[in-house]
C-alpha cells in the first residue's frame, strides 16, 4: 500500500553519513513510538543541520508532531536515539530538552492568559532568588531579545489582550529566553492571517541569520517552499524523503506526502443554479458588549450553488454563520432569515437543524466536537433525540442504530482510525473534520453552512472534502462557504461575496475576478 | 462494560474487606480485672476547655489520680481502665456508646443532655451495664443522672456581681434559650437582689439552636449592647459564645489600671482568660460528679436516678485565684461565704428555674 | 487499559494514604498494624461493624451521586448539605403533618417530599445560573446557610419536641421504613441500616442508566464536557444546568429518607456530619462514576465507623488520625488526577480564558 520513494530515503541516508557528526544540530535515529494500536513513528530518521530552517511536512497523523515531541522530551520513544550536536542524549522531559538548547512552540499556545508577557516568559525559569522575583531584570533581557530578533511585543501587556500573532511571539521569546538554539514550531502559521504569516517568516529568517536552527512542522506546501532550506516528508509514521527545498516543487512534495498525484485545483462542473433556498434580509448582530459585528447584511443562496464569503478573519464571518445556525441569542439579532420562503429567524439551533440546515463550524474543538466523547457519541450530536436513534418510549439511546449510523459515517468519509470507541481527541485534525462533515452530510441538508472546512487538514483530506462539497451542491443543496483560504474560496464558489467589518462590500464572479481585486475589497478599499 | 467492570471491582473489594475482618482486633483495654469506664463526649470534644474538659478531668483523676495536665488532682486513683470517644457528629454518638456496651464496660458516661435519647436506647439493650448522663433525664433503672444546682452557684456570683456593680445595672448572657440556662439566670438575679434589691438585670440569649453555644461574635455584640445600656458586670452562661463577652469588657478598657467592666465566666475556671477583667467564674464541677459516680461503681454503691451536686458536694462553686484576687475584697468574700453556708444549711432557698415548669 | 488505570490510581492513593497515616501513628507512639486492624476489624465485623458501615455509607452514596450528576454537567454542587437539610425537614414535616395516614399513602408522600424539597433547593442555584449567570458555587454555599437556619427556625418555633433537645416531634408510624435487620438473618434491627441503603444502590444504577443510556443524559454530559459544542448540537445549556442541579438536589435530598424515615423517625437539628461536603470527596475518589461512588462511600464509611473504635480503644490514636487519613486520600487522589492528565495537560491553562 505504502510506496516509499527510495530515492529520497537514500538521499537522506547519504546526507547523514556524509557529514561529520558534530555538524548536526538534531538527529533522530531509528525512532519508533507506538500509541496503543497506532504506530505513530516507525523507524524515523531525521537530520537537522544547524543554522537552517527545516520543514517537516506530511498529512495529519503522519507522525510529524510525534517525532518532534519525542525530540522535545514530551513523549518517550519506544526505541531509537536522539542526538544533539552529534552526541546521544537522554531526553525524557522537556526540562532535559531545554537544558540542551531545544525549545518548542506548540500549536495550541501554553500561556497563562491572565499574566503579563514578562511573567509568562519567565514562568518556570524565574530570575532572582528563591523568594523574590526579579522581573525588572527579566524585562531588560526580554527587551534585548525583542530588539535582536525584531519580535515587537510589550513585556508588560497582559497576554489575553494580545492578538494571536503577538501571543506566538511571546512563545518564541519564551524559548529564546531559555537560550534555545533549536526551535521546533508546530503548525505555527495555522492561526495567523496572511499578513502575519509574512511578518512571521521575516522573524524566522532573522533567527536563521542569528545562527538559530528552526524546525517547522506544517502541511502547507506553499509555506514550505517559501521559507525552508530543507524538507523532510513523512507519511504514515515513516520518513519518505528528505530533500533540499531548492531542488523540489509543490507537486513533488504533494506526491510524496499523499503517495499519489494530487489535484491542487478543484475540478467542478458548472453549477446548475435553482430557486432561492436561503434569503437573508437586513441581518445585523449586535454583540453583548454593544459592538455591531454584522451590519445590515442581505443576500440569497440558491439551490445547487456554492456561495462563498471571503474576508479577513474577524470581520463578521463567525457571527454570520452562527446567526444562520441559530446560535446567536435572539436579543442580539435583527433582520430576517428565510429558508424556502419560510421565516426561520426565531428558530433555535435544534429547530433549524430539523428543517434542513446543517452546519460545519469553523472551530471543531470548541464547537464541532465533544473531544472526550467517543466517535459514536460525537456522530449523533445534534440528532441524538431523533426517533431513529432512540428506543423504549424515546428515552433510551438505541445503541445498535447509533453504532450502525456511526459506522456508515466513518466508512463513508474515511475517518481513521475507524474505531468507534476512541475519543474524538485521539483523532488527527483531518479525521476529526471528516467525522463532522460526515455527520452533517448525513442530515441530507437543504442548506449547508460551512466554515473553514479544510483548516488544519492535510492535502489528501482537503481534496476529499472539496469533492464532497461539490457533490452536495450538485445534489441540489445550497452551500454557504466561508474560508480564510482565498484560493479555496475562489476555487469552490460559484458566486463570491466579500465581507469587511460586518458589511458585504463586494459581489464578484470568482471565475473572472482576480486575487488582487478580491484582496483589495477584503481590506476595505473600494474599487472606485 | 464499564459498569460491569466497576461492579466486579466493588465485589472484589467487599470480599477482600470481609477477609480482613476475620482478624478481630486484639488491642488492649480489655483488662477485665479492673472496672472499665467509657466516656462519650459531646460534639465539642474533650478539649473544649469547659464542660467536656471538666468531665474528662474527672475521669482522668479517677484513673490516674492526676489531672490531664499531669498535676495531682487531690484524690486517689481508683484502679480502673478508662477509655473515651469523641463522636464528633450526632450520628456517631450511638455507635460510640454501643462500642463500649458491646465490650461489656462497667460504666458508660454520656456528657450532655443531647445524648439522653440515645443513652436510653442503649441502656435498654444492656440492662446490666451502668450508665450515667450529665445534665440528662431518664427513668431507666440503670441510668444515673448527674445534675448540678447551677442556681446556687449563680446566686453567689450574682452577689459578687452586685457588690462589684457601680451603675445599678448588670447583665446576663445566656447561650441557648432553654430551662437549664434559665436556671443560671434566675439564681444570678436572686443573688444580686439579695445585695442590691433594686438592681436592674438585663438578660439576653445568643440563640435557640445548638449553634448558640458557638457564636462568640454574637456573644460580643450582645455584651456590647448590655454595656451600652449601663451594665458593668456580665455573667455568661453561653459556652464558647461567652468568650465574646470577655472581648467586649476588654474593649471597654481600664481606668486607673482597673477594668471599668467585668465579666463572670462559667463551667470551668475562666479567670485566666482575660486577667483583670474576670470577676470570677461560676464553676460547674462535672469532674467531681464524674469522679464520685465512678467511685460509687468501684465500691459497688452505684445508684440509678438523680445525683444532684450543689454547693454541699462541691458540685458548684465560684472560682478564686490569683487572677481575680485584686477584684474581690475580703468584705465581699466574707459576705458570699456566709451566704454559701446559709444555702447549704437551707436558710436561704434559691429558686430553681427548672422546678417552675 | 483505561479501566485499569481508572481503578489503579484511586487504589494507589488509598494505599499511599494508609502508609502516610501509618507513619503518623508510628510517630505518635502507637502500632500502625494494630491500629489498622482495629479500624478495619471494627468496621467490618458482623453484624455491628458491617451494619453501621453500610448505614454510614448510605448518605455518602446519595451526596456522592448528587455531586457526580452536577459535575457531569460541568457544575460544582457545594450545596448538597443545604439540600439534604431542607429535604430531611420536609420529609419530617410530611411525616408529622399527615401522621395518621396509612403507610401506603404516607410513605410515598414522604419520599416525594424528600426528593422534591432537595430538588427545589438544588434548582434555585441552577435557575440563578441559567437565568443570570451567577456562579453556582457561591449560590449553593449561601443556600447552605439559609437551609440550615430555616430548618432550625421551624424546628424551634413550630415543630419542637418538648425538652432541651433540638428535634421535631416524631413522624407517624406509617412513615417508618424497614431496617434491613428485618430481612437479613443475623442482623439485629437496632442497627439503623435501612431500606434507604438499597434505594441508594438503586439510584446508582438509575444515575448510570440516565447519564450513559438516555438522550437526556447525553445532553447533560455533552453540556458538561463542552457547552459550546452542546449548544451547536441544539442542546439548551440553560435547561441542562437547571435539570442537572434539580437532579443533584433530589439525590442529596434522599439523605432525608435515610435519616428521618429510617433512623431517627424525626428531624434532628444538625444531624448531618458534613455529608454534603464529604460527597464531593466521594465523587472525586469515585472518579465521578456511580460504581466508583459506591466504593468510595463505603471506604469513607469504614473510616468513620472504624475511627470511632480507634479513638476509643487504641492507646494514643484519636479520631483526628482518621481525618488525616481521609484528607490524605483526597489529597493523593486529587494529585493523581492532576498528574495523570484527566484534567488534561493544557486544560488548566486554557480554562483561564473563559
Amino acid at each position: 500500500m505504502l510506496q516509499v520513494d527510495w530515492k529520497y530515503v537514500r538521499a537522506s541516508r547519504s546526507l547523514r553519513t556524509g557529514c561529520p557528526r558534530s555538524q548536526q544540530m538534531l538527529e533522530l535515529r531509528n525512532i519508533t513510538k507506538r500509541f496503543a494500536n497506532v504506530l505513530a513513528n516507525d523507524n524515523v530518521n531525521i537530520v537537522v543541520k544547524p543554522g537552517t530552517i527545516h520543514a517537516i511536512v506530511g498529512e495529519n497523523g503522519a507522525g510529524k508532531s510525534t517525532a518532534m515531541r519525542i525530540a522535545y522530551g514530551f513523549y518517550k520513544a519506544d526505541s531509537g536515539e536522539i542526538l544533539i550536536d552529534g552526541q546521544v542524549r537522554n531526553i525524557s522531559t522537556p526540562h532535559d530538552a531545554i537544558a540542551l538548547g531545544v525549545g518548542m512552540v506548540h500549536q495550541h499556545f501554553m500561556l497563562v492568559e491572565t499574566m503579563t508577557v514578562a511573567e509568562n516568559i519567565v514562568l518556570g525559569a524565574e530570575p532572582g532568588n528563591a523568594v523574590a522575583l526579579d522581573l525588572g531584570k527579566a524585562s531588560a533581557e526580554i527587551q534585548k531579545l525583542s530588539a535582536e530578533f525584531k519580535l515587537a511585543v510589550n513585556p508588560n501587556a497582559v497576554v489575553e489582550h494580545l492578538s494571536v500573532g503577538q501571543q506566538q511571539r511571546v512563545e518564541l521569546l519564551k524559548a529564546l529566553y531559555r537560550h534555545a538554539r533549536l526551535l521546533i514550531l508546530d503548525e505555527p502559521t495555522a492561526v495567523l492571517t496572511p499578513q502575519e504569516v509574512e511578518e512571521f517568516f521575516a522573524i524566522l529568517r532573522r533567527m536563521r541569520e542569528q545562527g538559530k536552527t528552526v524546525v517547522i512542522i506544517t502541511h502547507k506546501l506553499s509555506e514550505v517552499l517559501a521559507i525552508s532550506d530543507e524538507v523532510t516528508v513523512m507519511r504514515d509514521g515513516k520518513v519518505v524523503g528528505q530533500v533540499q527545498t531548492k531542488e523540489t516543487n509543490a507537486a513533488e512534495l504533494a506526491r510524496l506526502m499523499v503517495g499519489r498525484e494530487v489535484l491542487l485545483r478543484v475540478e467542478k462542473p458548472d453549477a446548475d443554479i435553482g430557486v432561492t433556498q436561503l434569503s437573508v434580509k437586513h441581518l445585523s448582530v449586535t454583540h453583548a458588549d454593544g459592538t455591531k459585528r454584522l451590519d445590515n447584511v442581505s443576500f440569497e443562496v440558491h439551490k445547487g450553488e456554492i456561495l462563498g464569503i471571503a474576508g479577513v478573519e474577524g470581520n463578521g464571518q463567525t457571527e454570520l454563520i452562527e446567526a444562520l445556525a441559530g446560535l446567536v441569542p435572539a436579543s442580539q439579532l435583527s433582520g430576517e432569515v428565510r429558508l424556502e420562503g419560510r421565516d426561520v429567524t426565531r428558530l433555535d439551533a435544534r429547530a433549524r437543524r430539523e428543517i434542513g440546515i446543517a452546519h460545519i463550524p469553523e472551530d471543531r474543538h470548541r464547537r464541532g466536537l465533544l473531544l472526550d466523547f467517543s466517535l459514536t457519541e460525537n456522530s449523533i450530536l445534534g440528532v441524538h433525540y431523533r426517533d431513529a436513534l432512540v428506543s423504549y418510549a424515546g428515552v433510551f439511546l438505541n445503541d445498535k442504530a447509533i453504532r450502525k449510523r456511526a459506522d456508515q459515517i466513518i466508512a463513508g468519509f474515511d475517518v481513521r482510525p475507524a474505531n468507534q470507541d476512541l475519543p474524538a481527541r485521539a483523532l488527527s485534525g483531518g479525521n476529526q473534520q471528516k467525522l463532522i462533515i460526515g455527520r452533517e452530510f448525513d442530515l441530507q441538508p437543504k442548506l449547508l453552512l460551512v466554515s473553514q472546512p479544510t483548516r488544519g487538514v492535510d492535502i489528501g483530506a482537503i481534496e476529499f472534502i472539496h469533492r464532497k462539497l461539490v457533490a452536495l451542491r450538485d445534489d441540489g443543496c445550497a452551500v454557504l462557504l466561508i474560508s480564510a483560504e482565498l484560493e479555496e474560496v475562489t476555487a469552490l464558489s460559484d458566486r463570491l461575496l466579500i465581507i469587511h467589518e460586518g458589511r458585504i462590500v463586494g459581489d464578484v464572479d470568482p471565475k473572472v475576478a482576480t486575487i488582487e481585486e478580491i484582496g483589495l475589497l477584503m481590506t476595505g478599499s473600494s474599487k472606485h | 462494560m464499564k459498569f460491569a467492570f466497576w461492579s466486579t471491582l466493588l465485589m472484589l473489594c467487599l470480599v477482600a474487606a470481609l477477609g480482613a475482618s476475620c482478624n478481630r482486633a486484639s488491642y488492649g483495654a480489655h483488662d477485665k480485672s479492673k472496672i472499665r469506664v467509657g466516656i462519650v463526649f459531646d460534639i465539642g470534644g474533650k478539649d473544649d476547655r469547659s464542660f467536656n474538659a471538666s468531665a474528662w478531668a474527672g475521669v482522668s483523676c479517677a484513673e490516674t489520680g492526676k489531672w490531664p495536665d499531669g498535676t495531682d488532682c487531690g484524690k486517689p486513683a481508683l484502679n480502673i481502665v478508662a477509655r473515651d470517644i469523641e463522636p464528633g457528629n450526632p450520628t456517631s454518638i450511638e455507635p460510640a456508646m454501643r462500642a463500649f456496651a458491646e465490650r461489656g464496660y462497667d460504666l458508660i458516661i454520656g456528657v450532655g443532655f443531647a445524648q439522653t435519647p440515645i443513652m436510653e436506647l442503649v441502656a435498654k439493650d444492656y440492662p446490666n451495664i451502668r450508665f450515667a448522663i450529665v445534665d440528662g433525664d431518664s427513668a431507666l433503672p440503670n441510668v444515673a443522672l448527674l445534675k448540678f444546682k447551677e442556681h446556687e452557684g449563680s446566686y453567689l456570683v450574682g452577689m459578687l456581681a452586685a457588690k462589684a456593680n457601680k451603675t445599678g445595672t448588670i447583665g446576663f448572657l445566656g447561650g441557648m434559650d432553654i430551662g437549664l440556662i434559665h436556671r443560671f439566670g434566675t439564681g444570678y438575679e436572686e443573688g444580686a437582689r439579695a445585695v442590691k434589691p433594686d438592681i436592674r438585670v438585663i438578660k439576653n440569649y445568643v440563640g435557640v439552636t445548638d449553634a448558640a453555644w458557638n457564636n462568640p461574635g454574637k456573644g460580643k455584640e450582645l455584651a456590647l449592647a448590655q454595656i451600652s445600656k449601663g451594665a458593668d458586670v456580665i455573667f455568661t452562661a453561653a459556652g464558647n459564645s461567652g468568650l465574646g463577652a470577655f472581648d467586649a469588657v476588654e474593649q471597654a478598657g481600664k481606668v486607673d489600671g482597673r477594668a471599668t467592666h467585668l465579666v463572670i465566666g462559667v463551667d470551668a475556671n475562666q479567670n485566666m482568660v482575660k486577667p483583670g477583667f474576670v470577676l470570677t467564674s461560676m464553676l460547674k464541677r462535672v469532674d467531681n460528679s464524674v469522679y464520685s459516680i465512678i467511685e460509687d461503681v468501684v465500691n459497688g454503691r452505684f445508684q440509678a436516678g438523680l445525683h444532684v451536686y450543689g454547693l454541699d458536694k462541691d458540685g458548684v462553686a465560684y472560682a478564686m485565684d490569683e487572677h481575680n484576687k485584686p477584684l474581690i475584697t475580703p468584705e465581699m468574700l466574707q459576705q458570699v461565704e456566709e451566704a454559701r453556708k446559709k444555702i447549704m444549711s437551707g436558710e436561704i432557698k434559691v429558686t430553681d428555674a427548672m422546678d417552675k415548669k | 487499559m483505561i479501566f485499569l488505570r481508572q481503578l489503579l490510581f484511586p487504589l494507589i492513593a488509598v494505599i499511599a494514604a494508609f502508609i502516610v497515616g501509618g507513619i503518623l501513628i508510628l510517630i505518635i507512639g502507637d502500632n500502625p498494624i494494630e491500629a489498622y486492624r482495629l479500624l478495619l476489624g471494627s468496621a467490618l465485623s458482623w453484624p455491628d461493624g458491617i451494619g453501621y458501615t453500610l448505614f454510614y455509607a448510605t448518605p455518602l452514596i446519595f451526596t456522592g451521586l448528587a455531586v457526580l450528576v452536577a459535575f457531569r454537567c460541568g457544575l460544582l454542587n457545594i450545596g448538597a448539605e443545604g439540600q439534604l437539610y431542607v429535604a430531611a425537614f420536609a420529609t419530617a414535616w410530611v411525616g408529622i403533618s399527615f401522621a395518621n395516614m396509612t403507610a401506603w399513602i404516607l410513605l410515598p408522600l414522604c419520599f416525594l417530599a424528600a426528593i422534591l424539597a432537595g430538588g427545589v433547593w438544588g434548582a434555585i442555584p441552577g435557575i440563578l445560573k441559567a437565568r443570570f449567570g451567577s456562579h453556582e458555587v457561591i449560590n449553593t454555599i449561601m443556600l447552605n446557610f439559609v437551609a440550615v437556619a430555616l430548618c432550625s427556625y421551624f424546628t424551634q418555633y413550630h415543630y419542637k419536641n418538648p425538652g432541651p433537645i433540638m428535634e421535631t416531634t416524631a413522624i407517624g408510624g406509617g412513615a417508618h421504613i424497614a431496617r434491613l435487620g428485618r430481612f437479613v438473618p443475623g442482623l439485629p434491627e437496632r442497627i439503623p441500616v435501612n431500606v434507604a441503603f438499597l434505594l441508594a444502590l438503586l439510584c446508582c444504577l438509575l444515575v448510570y442508566l440516565f447519564l450513559w443510556r438516555t438522550k437526556w443524559g447525553y445532553e447533560l454530559r455533552a453540556t458538561g464536557t463542552n457547552p459550546t459544542a452542546a449548544a451547536y448540537g441544539g442542546i439548551s445549556i440553560r435547561k441542562q444546568i437547571i435539570i442537572a442541579m434539580t437532579i443533584s438536589g433530589s439525590l442529596a435530598g434522599m439523605v432525608g429518607i435515610n435519616e428521618v424515615l429510617g433512623y431517627r423517625y424525626r428531624y434532628y437539628d444538625g444531624f448531618s456530619d458534613n455529608y454534603g461536603f464529604t460527597g464531593i470527596a466521594v465523587a472525586l475518589l469515585g472518579r465521578n462514576h456511580p460504581v466508583g461512588v459506591v466504593v468510595a462511600a463505603l471506604l469513607f464509611a469504614v473510616l468513620q465507623r472504624g475511627g470511632i473504635h480507634v479513638d476509643g480503644f487504641s492507646e494514643y490514636v484519636t479520631k483526628d488520625i482518621v481525618q488525616v487519613l481521609q484528607g490524605t486520600i483526597i489529597l493523593f487522589v486529587a494529585a493523581e488526577a492532576f498528574f495523570s492528565g484527566s484534567f488534561n495537560r493544557f486544560g488548566l491553562l486554557k480554562r483561564a480564558k473563559v
